[in-house]
């Protein structure tokens, strides 16, 4: 049983419907790396992309996990 | 004057108008990413259209500008609709699929959401891109409850995602660093 938002038209509002399934999105861009570090240029970021594209994901994963994790601590583990 | 027709269409016009003003408010990157995350396949096959799409138009006497102008219609023509209709078709489900505010605060009448961790770098995209969600937790640390990660997403989402992108980035600087000294 849920309490559901209702548009004018007495639908429930899709966009509400939709936002309740979505987590954090991060893109990380080639331009993003050569920014901070200048002597690498994007298409080089872009190329270890494609090499190790699978790898930075997992590391990216991982970092946000642990960050998550932190904050849970930091709040009072409800555990 | 637009006359509102009775159909039992799935998208409204008040739907129509939403979207229309998100996308002004330049909140379409933040939807299609939204879809990304809840329908991976048809995003991917979008995205490999779209694609295929400004390829070809490579090769057409356009200007830059004009390029430009034709990638962001082409974006809004195919991303949008679906969007909509992803929006309407889970609205049309809405009695099925949990809700955040769920009556029992024990959570035992949750329904489990099962959303695929996609951890891995996608061809159609330009970047790496990672979906950190409930599904992602529920792998790695099960014993945090739903509402509690939810919560923590809602909250700190944008702290978490800062440390992601900088543990992307060091991560790119670092692999390109030792591949120089492997060279």
């Amino acid at each position: 049983m849920s309490k559901k938002k209702k548009t004018a038209n007495k639908l429930p509002n899709p966009f509400e419907t939709a936002r309740r399934v979505c987590g954090i999105t991060v893109l990380l861009r080639p331009e993003d790396v050569s920014e901070v570090w200048n002597s690498i240029s994007p298409d080089g970021v872009a190329r270890l992309f494609s090499l190790h594209g699978e790898r930075i994901a997992s590391i990216m994963l991982a970092a946000g996990v642990t960050a998550a994790v932190e904050i849970i601590k930091q709040e009072g583990d409800p555990k | 004057m637009h006359k509102a027709i009775p159909s039992d269409a799935l998208v409204t016009a008040e739907d129509v108008q939403q979207i229309k003003g998100d996308i002004f408010r330049g909140e379409f990157k933040r939807l299609v990413l939204e879809l990304v995350i809840r329908e991976p396949e048809i995003a991917i096959l979008i995205a490999e259209n779209n694609e295929k799409v400004l390829n070809t138009v490579e090769g057409a006497a356009l200007t830059d500008v004009q390029r430009d102008i034709l990638g962001k219609r082409l974006s809004l023509l195919t991303w949008t609709p679906i969007i909509l209709f992803d929006r309407a078709q889970r609205r049309t489900w809405n009695d099925f699929l949990p809700s955040e505010e769920v009556v029992d605060p024990d959570g035992k009448d949750a329904v489990e959401v099962n959303i695929p961790c996609r951890c891995e770098p996608n061809e159609f995209v330009d970047g790496v891109m990672v979906a950190i969600e409930w599904g992602t937790f529920q792998e790695v640390r099960p014993q945090y409850d739903e509402q509690t990660v939810r919560a923590l997403l809602t909250r700190h989402g944008e702290a978490i995602a800062v440390r992601m992108m900088r543990a992307g980035i060091e991560a790119a600087v670092e692999l390109f660093e030792s591949e120089g000294k492997a060279s």
